[in-house]
């Protein structure tokens, strides 16, 4: 049964319906059967964030993992003389799945740079969602490796060998 | 206090009989001896009435005999029932006796007692087996001797009829107690095996359940079913058997029971015919051996019982033979108060089973010193802080606590000396404040502190709490409660001025963390039914629950234009919610956005059922009922699988106002409207000051929030008044309400109230972050050295470095020990640890 396109004279199908398909379009997700997408879906919810605020800092397990609604965010590294910005993710970017898997402290810090919405999941929810359908996860999984040997295969191609340091370092994909 | 004399093992199963109820048991044999009586008396009625009135044709007579025939039974069947109320008292009152000596026991016995022993076999040995004695020891005194008696008044009865008839009836019997006996032994071998084997069902049981995490990680179901099931099997051979001799018994006896009958039929048949027994006496006789039979056949039942009881009570007993290492408190003084020198001089611990944990300890340490243990695990730092807390038993050597023999101790004396904290402590059911006050209450040997014992002040418990960093948690739960009308109305007065306070101050800066109730407005993160009635029911008719029923409300819904829509929305949230969480297992997380509750599933389930093929208006009463509570409930902030259309949304502000008039003037007083200036009860302390609601669940918000908030009743200066009623939170079973670090941040703070002389904190402060546990070595850097001795079981490396001493320990042996910076210079095992093997 499937009653979301169901139109009725006081309410539309509204956010969840919303939700559910933009996270059909990650490929975090893409994986998943469409009942278990659902409920991914429906445990995740919107928050809005202020410029300056953080989304998380260093060190930090939040355990949440995000969708960029609106705006943008500044991802910085804290090095020894200071924050150094790394990297932007903006409205359509998917963020920290990675952190859904399994707790891990962040090595970077998120700030908005504007008024930004994502579409936020938690680590306690997911995992409860993944305990209910035991034959996801490995989908998932599958899209985290197939994205951590994309990017290497893109950074070695592009970057590595013109930067010295980098191509010694190679080789996440063989972890 | 009661003091236990004798352990509860060591009792006899009769002594818990006559230790309580000597009063009982006396009025008992009263009875049994007037019931005795009652029961002869209408055997000789029947002859009279069959020889003198019937015989006799005499009406008078008849009626006298009948009248006392009936006089007796009556009688005979109040007291019946006396015995019987007597017997459940006196059963039950050892029964009591009996479990409440058991738990004090075996709660004095040692931890490694605890290491072989599940807690589901010790649940069962005093709920279930226990029991079985208590209802034995009801029957105990009665029932023999109302039998007994019985059985000699008849018999003697039968003989003054006829001796000869009564030699036949009664000449069965001896065999019985020969062969009775015999088959009992046989019951008792598998009633035996049937409590060893129902003990060991117990602790799987218990084991599963505690290891439920694992088992469901590891999915070992077949694994631990076939372990179950094994064990099931077994008992169910058992209990076969067991059943088949104790029914055996019965069947044995009944048999003869129902021989005699036909011998005196034989005799007095020919006794009566030959005219050498009047009919009468025949009758009396049948009568009065009718009569024989029940006594008997309860005495038989009374000695299967005193024999199961028997086996199962010394059974469960004999696994408890255990005693306690050290007393429980001082028989002829005050605790001591020890001063906090602790000295360890060859110390070794060796467990029943021969493994070796400490060997040749030795450290000593001055009053107010601070010592860190540290070293893998294995290595035996625990074993050595339970050694100085008494809860292990050192095997050798010397361990002296204020010059005092730790061995030679009573618990009563370590406990007012030495506070612990373990690695993961336990919370008990109760609320903040109980748990806090544990340590410090159960110093004191009480059962209950009196008036006159000294309790910490609300000051001392909010120091702890802050010192440990469990305040602002406790300051939450606080502002999450809900005030009664009755008894807060003072507090809420109060912070309805504060209220107003918190708008001017804070109003704008938390406009979009909160959204404030406005009565021109439609509130997103409000359900529907708040919306409309916009105020909480005064009326219990207008409650949540009762709303759906009542004729006024849904009269007002039906002319406001509003239940249609309500309940095609409680439709459409139904189907929707049914169809995302249908399939999913009953986890309140899932509910958490969810217009329905767990338990609710099943019903909604059925209608999002029905309205596949029906439409909602030809759904029966009570599932529109159903859905108008849906509808009622939705609350467009939260549940996300429908949102909230213009049209409704101008729908409900409207009713809102005509249902504030249509109150007013029909049900005046049954609603109390939200104003700024009146404390809504049904809201939490929180929501009556921000005076609407938080819209997010973003810690950084709801941090911004409590900081406001915080400021704010410091200002206002009721920081206290709601940390106290935080401190009133039901942490829940176990304390299941609070987080990992909660939990050990309230454990470390119940020991800190206690402020004992020496502390022993085991690995205490792993479930915190670093901020707090940062916080919590500072403290005791500055506030608790030189004053309380401490004795720190640490993992963690980077916060040991300002202890006075450190110890590290490998395979239970102290190797290396000294101040930090030395450890460190010298390149040793320490530097090792910290820096890792080069």
């Amino acid at each position: 049964m499937n009653s979301y396109t169901e139109k009725n004279e006081h309410t539309h199908a509204g956010e969840f319906q919303e939700n559910f398909e933009l996270l059909r379009g990650v490929p975090f997700f893409s994986g998943l059967s469409l009942e278990c997408c659902k409920v991914v879906a429906y445990l995740a919810v919107r928050e809005t964030v202020k410029a300056g605020e953080n989304l998380f800092t260093t060190g930090e397990d939040d355990g949440r993992a995000y969708l960029f609604l609106s705006g943008s965010a500044e991802l910085l590294y804290e090095s020894d003389t200071g924050e150094v910005a790394v990297g932007t993710f903006k409205t359509g970017d998917f963020i920290a799945g990675m952190c859904l898997l399994s707790p891990m402290q962040r090595v970077f810090t998120l700030r908005a740079r504007e008024t930004s919405t994502l579409l936020v999941i938690s680590r306690e929810k997911f995992s409860k969602a993944m305990e209910s359908f035991p034959h996801e996860l490995p989908r998932v999984l599958k899209a985290v490796v197939k994205s951590i040997r994309d990017w290497e295969e893109l950074f070695a191609r592009e970057h590595a060998l013109s930067c010295p340091g980098c191509k010694m370092r190679l080789g996440v994909s063989l972890l | 206090m009661a003091k236990e004399k004798v352990p509860a093992y060591k009792k006899s199963l009769f002594s818990w009989l006559f230790e309580a109820n000597r009063g009982l048991q006396i009025l008992l044999l009263v009875v049994v001896a007037v019931t005795v009586f009652a029961r002869l008396l209408p055997l000789e009625m029947q002859k009279k009435i069959v020889n003198h009135a019937i015989g006799m044709k005499n009406l008078q007579a008849l009626w006298v005999y009948c009248g006392i025939y009936l006089a007796a039974v009556l009688v005979a069947s109040g007291l019946k029932y006396v015995i019987n109320v007597l017997q459940v008292v006196i059963g039950q009152r050892a029964l009591n006796n009996m479990r409440k000596g058991l738990y004090h026991h075996l709660l004095t016995l040692p931890l490694s007692f605890y290491r072989r022993t599940q807690p589901g076999m010790v649940v069962s040995a005093i709920i279930t087996e226990l029991a079985t004695a208590g209802d034995f020891l009801g029957m105990a005194v009665a029932i023999p001797i109302t039998n007994i008696a019985t059985l000699v008044v008849f018999a003697v009865y039968l003989f003054t009829l006829n001796w000869m008839l009564a030699v036949v009836t009664l000449v069965a019997y001896p065999v019985v107690l020969v062969v009775v006996p015999r088959l009992q032994r046989a019951t008792n071998k598998w009633n035996k095996k049937r409590v060893d084997t129902t003990r060991q069902l117990s602790s799987l049981i218990g084991e599963s359940i505690s290891g439920i995490q694992e088992i469901q990680g590891n999915s070992s179901f077949a694994l631990e079913n076939r372990r179950f099931d094994k064990l099931a099997d077994r008992i169910l051979k058992i209990r076969i058997k067991w059943n088949l001799y104790r029914n055996g018994v019965k069947v044995l006896n009944n048999f003869i029971n129902n021989l005699s009958p036909f011998l005196i039929f034989i005799l007095g048949g020919y006794l009566s015919i030959t005219g050498r027994l009047d009919l009468g006496a025949l009758v009396a006789f049948l009568g009065a051996q009718e009569k024989l039979m029940d006594p008997w056949k309860e005495l038989m039942d009374f000695y299967q019982a005193h024999q199961e009881a028997h086996v199962t009570y010394y059974r469960t007993m004999e696994y408890f033979t255990a005693e306690a290492e050290h007393p429980i408190a001082p028989a002829d003084r005050k605790p001591y108060e020890l001063t906090g020198d602790i000295a360890v001089s060859n110390v070794g611990f060796t467990t029943d089973t021969g493994i070796i944990l400490l060997r040749d300890v030795s450290v000593t340490l001055k009053p107010g010193e601070h010592m860190a243990l540290v070293g893998f695990s294995g290595s035996g730092k625990s074993t050595l802080g339970m050694c100085v807390t008494q809860l292990y038993s050192y095997t050798s050597g010397r361990l002296s606590l204020g010059g005092r023999e730790v061995a030679e101790l009573t618990k009563q004396d370590i406990a007012n000396n030495i506070g612990l904290v373990s690695q993961s402590p336990f919370i008990f059911t109760g609320t903040i404040k109980e748990n806090l006050l544990y340590a410090y209450i159960a110093r004191m040997g009480k059962e209950e502190p009196g008036p006159e014992d000294p309790m910490p002040t609300l000051d001392d418990m909010i120091q702890v709490l802050q010192q440990t960093g469990i305040f602002v948690d406790v300051l939450r739960f606080g502002l999450n409660a809900i005030l009664s009308r009755s008894k807060d109305a003072d507090l809420a007065e109060k912070i309805v001025v504060a209220r107003e306070k918190f708008r001017k101050e804070y109003g704008e800066e938390l406009g979009d963390l909160v959204e404030f109730f406005r009565e021109d407005q439609y509130l997103l993160h409000s359900s529907v039914l708040e919306n409309l009635t916009f105020g909480t029911a005064e009326d219990s008719k207008f409650a949540e629950h009762a709303i759906v029923g009542n004729d006024f409300f849904l009269e007002f819904l039906e002319s406001g234009g509003l239940m249609a829509p309500l309940l095609s929305l409680g439709g459409l949230l139904c189907t929707r919610t049914v169809d995302i969480l249908g399939n999913l297992p009953p986890d309140a997380v899932f509910f958490e956005q969810a217009p329905f509750t767990v338990e609710e599933l099943e019903s909604y389930k059925a209608i999002a059922e029905k309205l596949k093929k029906d439409k909602v208006s030809e759904l029966p009463d009570t599932d529109r009922q159903a859905l108008l509570t849906l509808g009622l409930r939705f609350t467009p902030g939260r549940h996300k699988m429908v949102s909230l259309s213009e049209s409704f949304r101008s729908l409900v502000l409207t009713g809102r106002k005509h249902f504030m008039e249509a109150v007013s003037r029909e049900h005046p007083g049954a609603f109390s409207f939200y104003r700024m200036n009146e404390y809504i009860f049904s809201q939490t302390i929180l929501n009556n000051i921000l005076f609407g609601k938080v819209t997010t669940q973003r810690p950084e918000a709801t941090d911004k929030i409590n900081q406001s908030i915080i400021a704010l009743l410091v200002a206002e200066d009721y920081l206290e008044t709601i940390v106290e009623i935080g401190m009133e939170f039901n942490v829940g079973s176990t304390g299941d309400r609070l987080s990992g670090g909660q939990r050990q941040k309230l454990a470390i703070a119940r020991a800190f109230l206690k402020a004992p002389r020496v502390l022993v904190m085991d690995e205490a402060t792993s479930a915190l972050d670093n901020k707090s546990q940062t916080r919590i070595q500072k403290l005791l850097e500055t506030r608790f050295k030189g004053k309380t001795t401490l004795i720190s079981v640490v993992h963690r490396l980077d916060i040991i470095k300002n202890f006075d001493k450190v110890a590290v320990m490998k395979a239970g042996k102290i190797v290396e020990m000294g101040p930090y910076d030395e450890l460190i210079a010298k390149k040793g095992m320490l530097y090792e640890l910290v820096h890792g093997k080069k």
